[in-house]
């Protein structure tokens, strides 16, 4: 694709199109949620659970939450977790932070299917005192496997 | 010397002409739809170069060159499946899989970089595959994971909706 495209302005044109366009701007908002699509809900109902069992220093309930293989995309290079306890000491790293909790302020889906969901969200850690002191940004690929939804993959900007 | 008055019918009436079904042709710059928030963020030109590089190596057929493009290990999941791809050589077997099916080459129809960082992009594709006359095979949407690792930009991660 070359660095440069044209394109044509016809006002009428544009006119109609921006009247249908805002007819149907409510259908469209809607459709851009991916409210109708399967793995939605089961995205945003595993990424819950994932965060109830984390804030409860659960990892035994967190990693039910995961499809194995599971890849941690945080430092290099990625890891490929194969089974249950081979996660890094989480908790004792956090702890040392103030860690208290963790909370999700954002999650977006942000293309999805009858199987798999790509979620964009954003979590804050939060001290004791309920103060946030750090918020990142991370994408979690959540997948209908062997029978139970479970996060795939995730991917975060935390350092 | 042309009057106000005469000028504002001139507008009215090129205006006029316009509403009537009159086009202009403008010729712009290609712009990335929707994520020019990001535009200043160190990972998202890498983002789409390594995509580009991606797709151009890719559509060559060329083993060596396309995982030039990865950082190994790389992972893709696809078609309810998780692959770890460590070198080059597991990347031969793609093209006779996709040959089976009639395709020639792919093109990227939509990028969007969605999550931005110094050392890493998150970034929404559509892919599209072609026969080799040009018509269209199937298209699926991915996420490209794109990092910065031993100073080299290249792909980390990729998931499809592809079967």
């Amino acid at each position: 694709m070359g660095p440069f495209r044209t394109i044509e302005f016809c006002p009428l044109k544009l006119a109609v199109i921006s009247g249908c366009f805002l007819l149907a701007a409510g259908c469209a908002a809607k459709a851009d949620d991916f409210a109708s699509c399967a793995a939605k809900s089961h995205a945003f109902e595993v990424t819950d659970q994932f965060l109830e069992a984390f804030n409860r220093k659960d990892m035994g309930a967190l990693e039910k939450t995961f499809h194995f293989p599971h890849i941690r995309i945080a430092s290099y290079p990625l890891q490929v977790l194969t089974g249950p306890g081979q996660q890094d000491d989480v908790f004792g790293s956090l702890a040392s932070e103030g860690w208290a909790r963790s909370e999700w302020a954002d999650r977006k889906i942000v293309q999805c299917s009858a199987t798999k969901a790509h979620m964009v969200a954003t979590f804050e850690r939060l001290h004791p005192d309920g103060s946030v002191y750090a918020r990142y940004d991370g994408l979690y690929i959540v997948e209908l496997r062997d029978g139970f939804w479970g996060i795939t993959a995730r991917s975060t900007f935390a350092p | 010397m042309m009057t106000k008055a005469r000028a504002r019918g001139l507008i009215m009436l090129a205006g006029a002409g316009l509403l009537a079904g009159g086009c202009v042709t403008f010729r712009v710059e290609n712009a990335p739809a929707g994520d020019a928030v990001f535009a200043g963020c160190a990972a998202y030109k890498p983002a789409y170069q390594v995509t580009d590089d991606f797709m151009r190596t890719f559509n060559s057929k060329d083993a060596t060159a396309w995982g030039s493009t990865f950082l190994f290990p790389s992972v893709r999941l696809a078609s309810n499946k998780l692959t770890v791809i460590n070198s080059a050589k597991d990347l031969e077997s793609s093209f006779d899989r996709l040959g089976a099916q009639g395709w020639d080459h792919s093109a990227w129809s939509m990028r969007k970089v969605v999550q931005c960082g110094p050392t890493k992009a998150h970034m929404l594709t559509t892919f599209v595959r072609y026969r080799k006359d040009g018509t269209v095979i199937s298209q699926f949407d991915s996420l490209y994971i794109v990092e910065l690792r031993d100073g080299r930009w290249g792909l980390s991660a990729r998931s499809s909706f592809a079967p």
